[in-house]
């Protein structure tokens, strides 16, 4: 049928093009951070959370923040804000579900320039699964009491789009991709891009046969 | 001496009384095999070959142990083949040649951290290379981890491959075991056409659309490019759909409750997540005895004692064991499923299971303040999630998947009730289908309410709806269907170019984790 073939080739256009705008585009590279050392540990087990801290100085084209904070499964809510007095700079957010990490990434908009001495809040939750948050303590607790998530600056680093494509790194990822397997090798990649064109090109014959 | 000389050589060993009556006997058998096999269609057989190129595909771009559990399950095999003893402890300690391999390949360092990646310059490579010179014991002390409450079914076979490439090193073996996974993959893929075959058999073209969709799915490839028994298990489920597919259409003969048994068998013995699909097997399986009675009398409830007896005698044998040696009468099976630890009432699991998958009712409690578990730990993650749970798309990626999830979903519903009298006819099955699904969810939901307070959401990992791809497979094929004569096999078409890019992306997903 005229419309299967019609549809397959637009739709192999289509993801043609997507694959190709992924190539030409870069990965994240971490620009710096933000200085705070994963002196200790906190943990929080419920409640909406949130605390401020100094911003310090971000690197140009800063896109993703990533916050040291820990989910075992699923992830909380995580909202960042960017303030200079009462006024918002940027914002991003992580919705909850992001996984399991001790860092969680948050892309935020609007933060092309470099900033200084502004405030960056960080709000948690709700909370849904025990959380671990990592930084350095801003100010003591009172006598008796543990340290709380507002008595903590947390650690961050920042994320911008790295200066070269992910196609221009493509001969340093099969390297890579050669390394700590059964068999070494960059024709690892190699074999891996065949088998992915044979799976590709199977499909697409059998589609044309069976469908049409 | 070769293996066909081998094969050509037994009925010369035998004696000449059984020699006679036994070798035609085999040459029937192997005659209708070779029949059966002649009867599946070439586009199931190049499905099973997509689903197998596809998952070793991923098995060569997936680092070593960079797979959930991955590390355990080899822990289990090595203890099987070195040792010769099923595993004593879920310690977190195993061979020293295991515990070196994920020392040099960063394992630590690596899984749940997508910031840092993994083994990446030669000097590494030969640290890895000049400590597995030095052939380390591989011989541990039984600790598997988390693999330790699993049946050893899976395990076993996968000493196969182990002892083949056992004059290698661990990279080796664990290489050509993912392999045997990949022919898992494969296997899936080809049971789930069939199952298609038998569930629509008067649309031959969609068969290939959810066949396809199944072999190109890339949690499939992801699983099956790794050594995991969640491969296994879905060959042995999607076979079991395609037996109850053709029992419904052409009754339940003996050699298909035999059939049903052994796989039910085969199912038990691979993970304990396959619990979740007895019932709705076992409802299947009265519903077909039921129905055959009207026209075969009896022999129908013969048959239904036939795959019962088979199906539950291992479990029998496995609690007469345990009782005779004192333990309980499911032995670490029973500590898997925590039934010692049982607590809340009947209402606060219903209401835990319910919200683990659909949005919370106004008069429960709230178990996931601030989640949508139905869009954010299930649709979000069937898009794509990767590694140790550590590896996703962007956020607008899974916004975006929506789009054509809903248009899918809308095709798929259009599709049945444009066959409202279909659907009354086999609403039979179709309840079958729906209490197989039911108990899976149930059962991971279950498995999740005990875990909850030491390990949070652990189970909200959609790998373990891979019992469930033939019903995917049904609902691609739907969809298209749902399309109509005229746009259907264009939307089918559509359909598997989706499925080739989620996977295509998938793999670029983690090659840009992994490797960048």
């Amino acid at each position: 049928m005229r419309s299967a073939v019609v549809a397959l080739g637009i739709a192999l256009t289509l993801m043609t093009i997507a694959v190709i705008a992924v190539l030409v585009g870069s990965p994240l590279a971490t620009a710096g951070t933000n200085g705070v050392l994963a002196k200790v540990d906190g943990s929080l087990k419920k409640g909406d959370l949130e605390t401020c801290q100094p911003l310090g100085r971000i690197p140009s084209g800063t896109s993703v923040i990533r916050v040291a904070i820990e989910a075992p499964a699923a992830g909380p809510n995580v909202t960042l804000r960017v303030l200079a007095g009462s006024r918002v700079l940027s914002e991003g957010q992580q919705a909850a579900g992001w996984g399991s990490a001790p860092k969680v990434g948050i892309p935020m908009a609007g933060l092309t320039d470099p900033v200084g001495d502004e405030r960056i809040c960080t709000k948690i939750g709700p909370i849904a699964e025990h959380i671990q948050i990592r930084g350095t303590p801003i100010r003591q607790p009172p006598a008796g009491a543990k340290l709380s998530f507002q008595d903590m600056a947390l650690g961050m680093e920042y994320l911008r789009p790295a200066t070269q494509s992910w196609l221009s790194q493509a001969s340093s990822v099969a390297y890579r991709m050669g390394l700590g397997h059964a068999w070494s090798g960059t024709w690892i990649a190699f074999l891996v891009l065949v088998l992915s064109l044979a799976v590709a090109v199977l499909a697409v014959r059998l589609t044309l046969a069976e469908v049409r | 001496m070769s293996v066909a000389k081998a094969f050509a050589a037994v009925p010369r060993a035998l004696p000449r009384g059984r020699r006679a009556r036994g070798a035609p006997d085999a040459r029937r058998s192997a005659a209708s095999l070779a029949k059966a096999f002649a009867r599946v269609p070439r586009a199931a057989w190049v499905c099973a070959l997509v689903a197998c190129l596809n998952a070793l595909c991923w098995s060569f771009l997936t680092p070593p142990f960079e797979v959930p559990d991955e590390p355990f399950h080899f822990a289990y095999t090595q203890q099987l083949a070195e040792n010769h003893r099923l595993p004593t402890s879920n310690a977190y300690a195993f061979s020293p040649e295991e515990e070196v391999v994920e020392r040099d390949i960063h394992l630590y360092e690596v899984h749940q951290s997508p910031e840092n990646r993994t083994i990446s310059s030669a000097a590494e490579e030969r640290s890895l290379e000049e400590a597995l010179a030095q052939h380390p014991s591989r011989r541990g002390n039984g600790a598997v981890g988390g693999a330790y409450y699993s049946p050893p079914l899976y395990y076993l076979l996968q000493t196969i491959p182990y002892g083949l490439a056992s004059g290698g090193t661990l990279l080796d073996q664990l290489q050509l075991m993912r392999m045997l996974n990949a022919l898992m993959g494969g296997l899936t893929a080809l049971f789930v056409f069939l199952f298609l075959r038998e569930a629509l058999p008067r649309a031959r073209w969609a068969w290939t659309v959810g066949g396809l969709g199944v072999a190109l799915a890339p949690m499939l490839g992801f699983m099956s490019g790794a050594m995991s028994p969640d491969a296994m298990l879905a060959a042995v489920s999607a076979a079991i759909f395609y037996l109850l597919a053709r029992a419904f259409r052409r009754g339940l003969t003996l050699r298909l409750a035999i059939l049903i048994g052994v796989a039910i068998v085969v199912g038990f013995l691979t993970k304990l997540t396959f619990i979740g699909l007895a019932p709705g097997i076992v409802l299947g399986l009265v519903v077909l005895a039921v129905r055959s009675a009207r026209t075969h009398g009896r022999s129908a409830y013969r048959n239904l004692g036939v795959a019962l007896a088979i199906a539950v005698s291992p479990v029998c044998i496995y609690a007469l064991v345990n009782v005779a040696s004192g333990h309980g009468g499911l032995g670490i099976v029973s500590r898997s499923l925590k039934f010692e630890h049982a607590q809340g009432s009947i209402f606060d699991k219903a209401s835990y299971i319910w919200q683990l998958y659909l949005p919370r009712l106004p008069t429960m409690r709230n178990y996931f303040p601030g989640l949508f578990t139905t869009r954010q730990l299930w649709f979000d993650r069937l898009v794509g999630f990767y590694g140790w749970l550590d590896t996703s798309f962007p956020r607008w990626v899974d916004k975006l998947a929506l789009v054509p999830t809903g248009i899918l979903v809308a095709l798929g519903i259009r599709a049945l009730l444009g066959d409202r009298a279909a659907l009354r006819r086999r609403l039979a099955e179709i309840v079958v289908y729906g209490a197989m699904c039911l108990g899976l969810l149930a059962l991971i939901g279950l498995s999740s309410y005990y875990s909850s307070p030491s390990e949070g959401l652990g189970y909200a990992e959609p790998r373990y709806f891979l019992p469930l791809l033939a019903l995917f497979g049904l609902g691609l094929a739907l969809a298209a269907r749902g399309a109509g004569q005229r746009w259907g096999p264009a939307v089918g078409a559509v359909i598997v170019v989706l499925l080739l890019a989620q996977n295509i992306f998938s793999q670029l997903l983690v090659v840009g984790r992994y490797y960048g």
